[in-house]
């Protein structure tokens, strides 16, 4: 199964009038989106507001997703019109069709305008996290920390990574996991996620 | 069609007479069958869905899903009409004639009118020929077993090479129709499995049951005409053995002014491949040389040239990719 | 644990076919779903990604339920030019029905026939995209390779090509063996 189709996979369950399937496209594309978004919106609080409506425009219009592209793909251009609309309501300029249009533009990185993009409670909740979240990775074992970050930040595949770490697949693959679950460990309670709390 | 009429009796008598038939080779468990007697059996489970009247109710399993089918087969002086409907998921309903095939779908009202082919259904799942399916699977006769409330003997169809999967049949003990049929893939799993769960064999079966739900059009046979078979100037350097081409036609994609798709088909009797040849500008957002796998399907393609090669069929992955690999236009 | 190693091998996308099925369903669960958001989370965190407030999925959640829900069993494809073209042709010259061939053989062996009920056809799905939406989604034309195999196949006649497709490997012209 490949990225693609998994949500595929997910896609077709939502289609099927499964709304649990499409929360978990939600989860797992909030951020992506919400990078996204941030790059022409820069109130962190309007930049949800218009990427919850995006999310909700593409669960619409998921009768029309054909799986012609990947899902973050077409999610990607739902998001630039909601948020060029959002814009225009309110008389901003809106983002010109050609620097937003090109599939490019996803791997457009601006940092200045991402710090901008927390309110003091957001950003207070993301500095923990993310404190949680590096130092738990500087004490994970050495072959932990590297399987992740070849994963996570590289994006290789567990094949490439198996190469890379000189070990099989397998054992990619428990890295990886020991890896995230001692992360989720430390996380779950400052997320407040038990196993009666829905997500 | 006097054999149809005689295995039309009524289902009592022909419980009767199979009861006789059938002291002689129910105690044994799996012995392998000399080629006639496999053959024999074979021939009988073959000729009974073709000849003989029935009306029942089967499930499809593949995977994880379950579907469920109803079936009504009467033969009469002009031959066999079918009708399979299904009873859950998206209606569909399906009418063979002798031969033309119409296929409704009462949810969009949509009619689809086409020749019939070599496609063939549970329980006609064995082909005319049976000579090439002796040559390469084994047959074993094993257990009497009950399916669907009948008595039925079955069959291992073990195949000689990793080429092809294996099947189990259970017949009918009496009249031979196949109650139950079992793909069977590497390490014994079921790749999927048909079986009756409600089944009538003989006796008066209602001519009603066959009434379409849709008005058959009068004009549409008229316009079915023979596929266009045609030498595809393709070669297959590595046939994996006992597959036959069986079909080759020139297809039209619709919604395509670009030209015609190669379409070529190979069969063991059993197990059928299908290849699909057409220019690599027509096959956008084709995965190349990509194995995918749809039930017991097994799905591989490459680019040849400027042509993508697509082969699909209901075998191990290596056969599928062994004739794709092996691919290549005759030198002109 | 089995469950979070798997969920974990889910979302890299390197489940092993065996392990697929029924894996997404092990999201649905509470505790699936949780663990898919945290190790979601994770990543993002080590990407460097904006964060929304931490209740923004639930939020959103919260607005997707009280949207109707959505059903697509049978996504549509839009004919094109070319094909409508062929379409009234052949409804020309076969009066009160109209023809929407979808896969048909060079010589219009096969086509599909809109019954003539007095309603206009609206939409004219083609027939394997309603009971094959995963395929006729998934991959165009794997799906329509697979519905003419289906007519020289004696398997997958009726039914057959449900809910997926898993992709064995990705490798490039893999050998034979």
């Amino acid at each position: 199964m490949s990225d693609r189709e998994i949500d595929q996979q997910l896609v077709e369950r939502a289609q099927k009038g499964d709304k649990r399937a499409f929360d978990m496209l939600v989860v797992k594309y909030q951020r992506k989106l919400g990078r996204l978004l941030s790059r022409f919106i820069r109130d962190a609080a309007e930049v949800e507001d218009v990427a919850q409506e995006a999310f909700i425009k593409a669960y619409r219009a998921l009768p029309s997703f054909r799986g012609d592209s990947a899902f973050y793909t077409w999610l990607y251009r739902i998001g630039i019109n909601t948020a060029k609309n959002y814009l225009v309501a309110r008389g901003r300029r809106a983002p010109t069709s050609t620097g937003f249009d090109s599939e490019e533009a996803e791997g457009f990185e601006d940092a200045e305008l991402l710090r901008d993009v927390n309110t003091p409670e957001a950003e207070l909740m993301s500095k923990q996290i993310g404190n949680v979240v590096n130092e738990t990775m500087a004490e994970l074992p050495e072959e932990l920390r590297m399987a992740i970050t070849l994963r996570e930040i590289e994006g290789l595949s567990y094949e490439d990574i198996s190469t890379i770490m000189n070990c099989p697949i397998g054992t990619v693959r428990s890295r990886i996991f020991r890896a995230r679950e001692t992360i989720a460990e430390r996380l779950r309670p400052l997320l407040g996620t038990s196993k009666d709390k829905r997500w | 069609m006097s054999i149809a009429r005689s295995f039309g009796l009524p289902r009592v008598v022909a419980a009767v007479v199979g009861g006789v038939m059938c002291g002689v080779g129910c105690v044994a468990s799996a012995q392998s069958l000399s080629p006639p007697e496999a053959m024999a059996w074979l021939q009988r489970i073959a000729s009974a869905a073709r000849q003989l009247n029935y009306a029942g109710t089967f499930v499809y399993q593949h995977g994880e899903t379950v579907e469920t089918s109803r079936i009504v087969h009467l033969v009469d002086g002009a031959g066999e009409i079918e009708k399979l409907e299904t009873l859950d998921g998206p209606r569909r309903e399906v009418v063979r004639t002798q031969d033309i095939v119409y296929t409704y779908h009462p949810d969009d009202k949509s009619l689809r009118v086409e020749r019939r082919r070599a496609g063939r259904s549970f329980p006609q799942l064995l082909p005319d020929q049976l000579t090439s399916i002796t040559e390469h699977y084994d047959v074993r006769k094993a257990e009497v077993e009950r399916v669907g409330g009948l008595e039925a003997q079955a069959l291992i169809l073990e195949p000689r090479d990793g080429l092809r999967y294996g099947h189990k049949f259970w017949a009918d003990t009496n009249t031979g129709l196949l109650l139950k049929a079992k793909m069977i893939g590497e390490r014994n799993h079921t790749m999927e499995l048909f079986a009756f769960t409600q089944l009538q064999i003989g006796g008066s079966i209602p001519r009603d049951l066959l009434k379409p739900s849709f008005a058959i059009p009068a004009t549409a046979p008229a316009q079915v005409a023979a596929a266009e078979v045609a030498d595809t100037a393709w070669l297959i350097g590595n046939q994996p053995s006992g597959f036959h081409r069986v079909l080759e036609v020139r297809r039209m994609r619709e919604g395509s002014s670009s030209g015609p798709l190669t379409h070529i088909v190979l069969s063991d009797g059993l197990a059928a491949i299908s290849v699909f040849i057409e220019p690599v500008s027509r096959t956008k957002g084709m995965p190349d040389g990509r194995l995918i796998q749809q039930g017991a399907i097994h799905i591989f393609t490459r680019v040849v040239g400027d042509q993508r090669v697509t082969v699909l069929g209901e075998t191990p992955a290596h056969t599928v990719m062994q004739i794709a690999n092996s691919l290549s236009p005759k030198s002109k | 644990m089995v469950e979070r190693e798997r969920i974990s091998a889910l979302m890299d996308g390197e489940l092993t076919d065996d392990e697929f099925a029924g894996r997404i369903q092990q999201l649905r669960t509470e505790e699936g779903a949780e663990d898919w958001r945290t190790y979601h989370l994770i990543g993002d965190v080590l990407r460097g990604d904006s964060m929304f407030s931490s209740g923004f999925a639930q939020k959103v959640q919260a607005a997707l339920a009280s949207e109707p829900t959505v059903l697509a069993p049978a996504p549509l494809r839009k004919p094109g030019h070319a094909f409508q073209r062929y379409a009234m042709a052949a409804a020309a010259s076969v009066a009160g029905i109209a023809v929407v061939g979808w896969f048909a053989l060079v010589n219009h062996e096969a086509g599909k026939v809109d019954v003539a009920d007095g309603n206009p056809p609206a939409t004219v799905a083609p027939p394997v995209a309603s009971s094959r939406a995963a395929i006729a989604q998934g991959d165009g034309a794997v799906g329509e390779y697979l519905r003419a195999h289906q007519e020289v196949s004696p398997t997958a006649e009726l039914h057959g090509l449900a809910a997926y497709i898993r992709t064995v490997s990705t490798q490039d012209d893999a050998d034979g063996q």
